[in-house]
């Protein structure tokens, strides 16, 4: 009776693993790190001086972060993304991605969004913002939020790596959006590390972007239920 | 060649201050250009839905911008009501029409640049007719002060290649303008700007030898062209810096103010000039001595 069930059960794993299109089992990923070579340029303080409700927010100093160097030698916030050969069509989640303003400074700084895909806008401070999203494919917009908690949500509804999205009433105020077509990209994190799930087998191009220090792509090649590496290094300008 | 004239001293004075609040209005908005402000506001005629939002960051160049420019719309109306009833020459009133009906134009661009997000022909368009109406601004003013009664009374026979000369400077000045406008707007190849710059240069530097050697005599006329000689040096410095250090927003817009202030005194100048009787001949034997 017992060998009956395994039996049975095996028989289902083995038909699902055939039967389902774009299978989970069938699904590769691809993971690698971004390391940084030279000397790291020194972070600089950035002047909150225009909006003192900016200044009260922090109780030190806060660091200008387009270039940041992890203490293993990575560099955080790059976009890394399948920018050639996925084929077939992902249509947006149901996720929102989320775009915060707290303490003048955008949370996350870089960050990837599907087309389609919802994106929610929020103030969390207790001044004005306006958000400005310089997008060249896309429709450009800019929207104030003069309220504390108020709430904006936006759609892409073309590919664009990068949007810039800032602040023009605080400049330091800058994030990045890449929108793209599926949900293969990643950004790294505080240890340059990034991930990119459930992609099919098969040749791609990858591409690394970072706001200062450029674009660099790579071929890989994903087989099939097997986890690819890929790496990245950018060195100092 | 003008009737005498009966302006009031005080009405003199008024257009001068407007003047100078016109180029104040031209060194607010190069503030924001300069300080990446335009859309620090994106709403207009309101900001963020208010007549007087905090006026902090970038807001405070947005939305000073547009203070400025309102007071500014109002003085340049009274002005015009002002020479409605004491200004006796048709020309002058017309001027001050022109103005008025610039500024109201200036204002839509400038509401049209907000809500477009700075399109940058628009931005352009607003930065140029800017610059036409403070150059309105200082041919008003110049008419009714002082220096116009100063100028007639010692206006002589100058050359016409003086008078083409003081001519083409404007025209290059403004050219070489929509070069600068066009750079800060576009982001485009800054070359153009910097062949425009010893265009004008040279320009200026032919105006001064044409001035010197034909129509010496003529002081005003020669003031005027000194002026913008050691204006467009003085420029061309700042452009420099302004250039090595585009993360000075004082010393980008104060390229951008000078530059406003050569186009006006080039103006004068050429106006001048052009009020002189004039003969055809140019040569030093034949020019007036």
């Amino acid at each position: 009776m017992k060998s009956f069930t395994v039996s049975k059960l095996m028989l289902v794993v083995a038909f699902a693993a055939v039967a389902l299109p774009g299978s989970v089992f069938a699904d590769s990923s691809v993971a690698g790190s971004v390391s940084f070579t030279g000397e790291a340029p020194a972070a600089k303080p950035v002047k909150m001086n225009a909006d003192p409700a900016c200044k009260s927010a922090h109780s030190g100093p806060v660091m200008d972060n387009s270039v940041v160097v992890n203490s293993n030698n990575t560099l955080k916030n790059v976009f890394v993304y399948v920018k050639e050969g996925v084929t077939g069509e992902y249509p947006a989640p149901a996720e929102v991605v989320k775009l915060d303003q707290k303490g003048c400074w955008y949370e996350p700084h870089v960050f990837g969004i599907q087309v389609g895909q919802q994106l929610e806008i929020s103030n969390s401070d207790a001044t004005l913002h306006n958000v400005n999203a310089k997008a060249k494919a896309n429709r450009p917009f800019n929207i104030a939020q003069p309220v504390q908690n108020m709430k904006s949500k936006k759609k892409f509804s073309k590919p664009e790596v990068m949007v810039s999205v800032k602040c023009n009433v605080h400049p330091w105020m800058q994030s990045y959006a890449g929108v793209v077509e599926h949900p293969f990209f990643a950004v790294t994190d505080a240890t340059g590390a990034f991930s990119i799930e459930g992609l099919p087998a098969g040749d791609y191009v990858l591409e690394a972007w970072h706001e200062e220090l450029g674009t660099q792509t790579q071929n890989i090649t994903v087989a099939e239920g097997a986890a690819a590496t890929a790496d990245f290094s950018f060195s100092a300008q | 060649m003008d009737k005498q004239l009966e302006t009031p001293k005080w009405l003199a004075h008024y257009a001068l201050f407007t003047a100078c609040f016109t180029f104040f209005l031209i060194i607010a908005g190069g503030m924001v250009t300069s300080t990446d402000s335009g859309l620090a506001v994106p709403d207009w005629p309101l900001a963020y839905g208010m007549w007087f939002p905090p006026m902090v960051g970038g807001i405070f160049y947005e939305h000073g911008h547009r203070m400025v420019a309102g007071v500014t719309g109002i003085l340049i109306l009274l002005l015009n009501l002002f020479l409605w009833k004491n200004e006796s020459r048709l020309w002058v009133r017309r001027l001050g029409q022109i103005m008025l009906l610039g500024v109201v134009i200036q204002a839509l661009l400038g509401g049209l640049t907000v809500i477009l997000l700075l399109p940058p022909q628009i931005s352009i368009a607003h930065a140029m007719l800017g610059q036409a109406i403070f150059c309105l601004t200082v041919a008003v003013a110049h008419a009714l002060g002082k220096s116009w009664q100063g100028n007639t009374n010692s206006l002589q026979t100058i050359s016409e290649s003086v008078w083409r000369m003081c001519l083409s400077v404007p025209i290059l000045v403004s050219v070489q303008l929509f070069l600068g406008a066009y750079y800060r707007h576009t982001g485009a190849a800054l070359m153009p700007h910097v062949i425009g710059a010893f265009a004008v240069l040279i320009g200026i530097c032919f105006q001064n030898y044409y001035v010197l050697r034909f129509a010496a005599d003529m002081k005003p006329l020669l003031r005027m062209s000194m002026r913008l000689l050691l204006f467009v040096c003085l420029q061309i410095g700042l452009g420099l810096v302004a250039w090595m250090k585009p993360e000075w927003p004082s010393m980008v817009t104060a390229h951008v103010g000078l530059g406003a202030l050569i186009l006006a005194q080039s103006v004068l100048a050429a106006w001048t000039a052009g009020r002189c009787p004039r003969k055809t001949v140019s040569s030093p034997a034949s020019s007036v001595a």
